[in-house]
């Protein structure tokens, strides 16, 4: 691949207005010692807020697939890497062909990089949906192309409707700010 | 014109269970982490070094997660790193939130490879589930009953240009997610002549309920009294157990517990080699 373009943005409010209820599912624990094994991963001193919960969360991932799906031609994969998300379903949109979710992009990023196909998309996610999450609420989509000379990411990606809730990664200090959800009404103004 | 050639073939599987459960609450997640990636990484050294061909791609599909195994602020990334230098060779994709349908994309990431360099590819695939908290719910599950949690190994060999690789994927509401998984499993197994049903195991009242619908299609025994539910290694599972299995073609499918299903066929090589350990 001759071309590397990067966009790493830190989810800063919510990205859509309308109100969703959270719908994070509790694990089926069996007996108390199952609270005292579960301990192991809970995190809720992490400075980062939960701004959306899974079914948004989803939506969020399925609207950058379908807006790069449909600004550019990609011939390879788009590589989703997010961690294990409890007991709420994918939508259909990432378990399509072309998408693979998995736990590190990295390698097949350079797999497919090196296979001859034009365009490779490779997304992070490190978006919280769950206080017992890990992230930093950052998004971050790179494009290893063999055709695009200059960078076609930014210019797709900053028209989108979520984009406003996004800011670039330098420029989005790590927030406590607990009602930073308020601003998505302003996001659809 | 229709190739002649299957496009997935199945030329080796053994199959191993793991203690369950593999730790338990106040143990020290990190030690399990690597006590079980020394499990996983040997196992699939051990199943590589037959003296065949290298694998051209190494994947692990799971259904039971934790960040401690996937997320990279916790100890993913030494935990992939601990099964790559027990494997000597890294790992090329991990899947984790198709729950037991993860096989399948790994089928499917296989085949979409051999189609890019246009060649046939051979994929070492393992399925791992094992929880490393010491979480009952993890084994004794809400809705599949007692669980048994494992480490399958399979040399898979897949050519993009081959017959029977398409691989049907879809989801589907809870409602009716058994109902739609077994109808399409049925279909795929009347379309074409001798195709037997491998399935996940089921607990009585379900596995009775379930193949109702498959009324028609022969399905393998039902091994869930013997091996408990063994997530995306049912199928497998019950493939590797049948003495009948070399040189036929079988239809398998998993169904996930949000709705997720996914069927594909699978032939199995006249020669080639089955091992499950009975627990």
């Amino acid at each position: 691949m001759s071309y590397l373009y990067t966009w790493a943005q830190r989810l800063v409010h919510t990205p859509y207005p309308d109100p969703v209820e959270a719908d994070a599912v509790l694990m089926p624990y069996r007996t108390l010692t199952d609270y005292q094994a579960a301990e192991a991963f809970a995190l809720s001193a992490l400075p980062q807020p939960v701004l959306v919960g899974y079914f948004q969360y989803y939506r969020l991932l399925t609207d950058v697939i379908s807006l790069l799906q449909t600004s550019l031609a990609i011939d390879g994969p788009v590589l989703v890497e997010i961690s294990r998300p409890l007991g709420v379903a994918l939508p259909i949109g990432l378990m399509s062909e072309g998408v693979l979710v998995s736990d590190d992009t990295d390698p097949q990023a350079r797999w497919w990089s090196h296979a001859g196909v034009d365009r490779v998309v490779q997304i992070r996610s490190r978006i919280r949906r769950d206080l017992h999450e890990f992230g930093d609420n950052s998004l971050t989509v790179v494009l290893h192309s063999r055709v695009d000379a200059s960078d076609p990411l930014h210019d797709i990606l900053r028209r989108a409707p979520f984009a406003c809730a996004f800011r670039p990664l330098h420029h989005a200090a790590a927030t406590t700010e607990p009602s930073a959800a308020i601003h998505a009404m302003e996001c659809m103004q | 014109m229709s190739a002649s050639h299957p496009a997935i073939i199945l030329q080796r599987l053994s199959y191993a269970s793991l203690p369950t459960p593999f730790a338990v609450a106040g143990d020290d997640p990190v030690l399990t982490m690597r006590a079980l990636a020394a499990r996983v990484g040997n196992a699939a050294a051990d199943f590589a070094s037959d003296g065949a061909a290298p694998m051209d791609d190494y994947f692990i599909g799971s259904t039971l997660g934790s960040p401690y195994l996937s997320d990279r602020d916790s100890t993913g990334p030494e935990y992939r790193a601990l099964i790559g230098h027990h494997a000597k060779r890294q790992v090329d994709a991990s899947v984790n939130v198709y729950e037991c349908t993860n096989w399948a994309f790994l089928l499917r990431e296989g085949l979409a490879r051999s189609r890019a360099l246009g060649r046939p590819r051979r994929l070492l695939i393992q399925v791992v589930d094992c929880d490393v908290h010491g979480i009952e719910a993890a084994w004794r599950t809400r809705t599949y009953g007692n669980a048994r949690f494992g480490i399958l190994n399979m040399d898979v060999h897949v050519d993009a240009t081959g017959a029977d690789g398409d691989i049907a994927i879809d989801v589907a509401p809870l409602s009716v997610s058994m109902l739609k998984f077994g109808s399409r499993l049925r279909a795929r197994a009347l379309a074409r002549a001798e195709s037997v049903v491998s399935a996940p195991f089921f607990t009585e009242a379900t596995s009775r309920a379930f193949r109702r619908i498959l009324r028609d299609v022969e399905v393998l025994e039902e091994l869930h009294p013997e091996f408990g539910h063994c997530f995306g290694a049912d199928p497998w599972i019950g493939l590797g157990l049948r003495k009948e299995a070399r040189g036929r073609r079988h239809v398998l499918g998993s169904l996930a517990l949000n709705g997720y299903h996914a069927i594909s066929t699978i032939t199995v090589a006249s020669d080639a080699s089955l091992q499950v350990s009975r627990p």
